[in-house]
């Protein structure tokens, strides 16, 4: 009984302390360490700090030029590190094909959003600008702040940076955000047996780097080469939609 | 099974004449075109549960030594990491989540050093296959697995399948001479050299998990993951049986099998079942579960879950 009493706090110290380990971005409970392709970058106020908000709800036109690239301290040029839809179809592929490689630790490969965009000449251009996520209910000041566009902001108020953004999605998302605190939703890889000496590691990804935050839904994809059947012969690939569907006289 | 006879005059007074004689008579009667193929020790290999750590330890050597000359390369490492106690593996996935883009498939092709073809009875050797149903239904017969266009297709969703690793396993009931097990940690393993490619265990799975190596593995030398386990994914033998381990040369040093890490939509989890707080025992505790077949009472460690 005693115990429990001096025991109980501590938990609920030590659980409050991971909490604001999660909220840092830098780690969350679970001993798992949030990786995040997410620079420490952002255009927006760049532009914004000089100018008056307008706050009411409108559709927007283009009224800007996106800056495509920046400068950062030691003076190498650098995209702006969106195009994360278009990119991460593409990063999948690549990562596929990069399976080949010589270690075991390949198949966790994972490649910078910008790396992949400067390596193939993507620009902000081929990005989405469109904001699909809300059906229309939403609009940018919903989730920017109309202050600091370099931030995040909550219903109450509260300011966020863009790397702890999964307490933003977590608002309306709010079963997502439990099942991603305890690792049933989301991308996680490394190790399951976290308490190994060696290593013991496990990534996991935030909600942003799988889901484009303007236009959430996941990407359809092509899928890798499925099996081959008998259907067409040996070696032969059935195509098209009609695969699979073999008729009586096929058997 | 490469590396020619090792048989030499040294050898006999220390391995015995019984020993020679067997090499002769089994070599008379087999009557190999090829005196390269054939491997003494190899041939006198004892089932794996047999061999004391010492004859373990020159075996995985000798199989070290077989497949560098044979794939020309100087880095494999063959290796039999025992279970841990107090580990039961399980997986789980996400229907829900998975949107049948076949990365899985493929990971695991490169990850277990399978075979690679696309002839008569040679077609390449995948562990997982992606089964294409339709919504509302659990209908196996009308699945497609062989479907090419973009994925998610609408009104479909996407059910990969692979060895269930049954605590109650058909496979191991079937097998006659006990060349695959259920191991501690719940992987249902094959001992590739104890092996005599019935097919008992491919005829009793509900599954459809084991694969057969009708023709000799073709497996390009620069495609190959050196690192293996003796009872995973070191190379195989022409008229052997596979199988998904899991990955049993990475879970057994602590990491995740290669098709949970490549998964793009993060629909598979892995974990330690008897860990009360791992992501398997979250799902099983929190999320609706549904077992494939759960009627012929396999008992698989493989759950389906929806959210």
């Amino acid at each position: 009984m005693t115990f429990s009493r001096f025991v109980r706090p501590i938990l609920i110290l030590g659980t409050c302390v991971l909490g604001a380990g999660a909220a840092s971005g830098q780690a969350v409970a679970d001993r798992v360490e949030v990786l995040t392709d997410i620079h420490g970058y952002f255009p927006c106020m760049d532009c914004h700090a000089d100018q008056e908000t307008n706050p009411t709800p409108r559709i927007l036109e283009e009224e800007h030029e996106i800056p495509l690239e920046w400068t950062d301290d030691d003076g190498v040029t650098q995209l702006v590190p969106f195009g994360r839809r278009v990119a991460l179809v593409d990063l999948l592929d690549a990562g596929a094909g990069d399976l080949a490689g010589d270690n075991m630790q390949r198949i966790g490969v994972r490649l910078s959003i910008t790396d992949y965009m400067q390596e193939n000449d993507l620009t902000a251009a081929d990005s989405v600008w469109t904001l699909v996520h809300g059906g229309g209910n939403l609009w940018c000041l919903d989730c920017h702040n109309t202050d600091d566009r370099d931030k995040l902001v909550k219903l109450n108020g509260d300011l966020l940076t863009f790397n702890q953004s999964q307490l933003l999605c977590g608002e309306c998302h709010g079963p997502e955000l439990r099942d991603w605190e305890r690792g049933i939703h989301g991308t996680t890889t490394g190790y399951w047996d976290l308490a190994r000496d060696a290593g013991g590691e496990s990534f996991r990804k935030l909600c942003v780097e799988c889901h484009t935050p303007h236009d959430p839904a996941f990407p359809s994809l092509t899928p890798l080469a499925g099996p081959i059947t008998r259907v067409d012969g040996p070696g032969e690939r059935r195509t098209g939609d009609t695969a699979g569907h073999a008729t009586e006289e096929e058997h | 099974m490469s590396g020619g006879s090792r048989i030499r005059p040294g050898d006999v007074k220390r391995r015995g004449f019984l020993k020679l004689l067997t090499a002769l008579t089994a070599g008379a009667v087999t009557a190999p075109a090829d005196a390269e193929a054939f491997d003494l020790d190899a041939f006198l290999q004892k089932h794996f549960h047999q061999m004391s750590d010492d004859e373990k330890r020159r075996t995985l050597q000798r199989l070290e030594q077989d497949y560098n000359d044979k794939y020309e390369r100087d880095d494999f490492t063959v290796v039999a990491d025992g279970p841990t106690p107090g580990v039961k593996f399980a997986y789980a996935l996400n229907l829900s989540k998975c949107i049948g883009c076949r990365r899985c498939v493929h990971a695991c092709v490169q990850e277990n050093n399978q075979h690679r073809g696309r002839e008569e009875r040679g077609d390449q050797v995948e562990y997982i296959r992606v089964l294409e149903m339709e919504k509302g239904s659990l209908d196996l017969e009308k699945a497609v697995h062989d479907y090419d266009h973009e994925v998610p297709a609408e009104d479909k969703y996407y059910m990969p399948v692979q060895c269930h690793h049954c605590n109650a396993a058909p496979c191991v009931k079937a097998c006659p001479v006990e060349a695959t097990w259920q191991e501690p940690d719940g992987i249902v393993v094959v001992d590739y050299n104890w092996c005599i490619g019935c097919r008992y265990c491919a005829a009793a799975c509900p599954y459809w998990a084991r694969k057969f190596n009708w023709i000799e593995p073709r497996l390009p030398a620069d495609e190959i993951n050196p690192d293996t386990h003796y009872l995973g994914n070191r190379p195989r033998y022409k008229g052997v049986m596979e199988k998904c381990t899991f990955c049993i040369n990475r879970v057994r040093k602590g990491l995740n099998p290669a098709c949970h890490d490549i998964c793009p939509t993060g629909s598979r989890k892995f974990g330690n079942l008897l860990d009360k707080d791992s992501v398997i025992r979250r799902i099983i505790d929190h999320k609706r579960i549904y077992i494939l077949k759960e009627e012929v009472g396999t008992d698989p460690s493989f759950y389906y879950f929806f959210d």
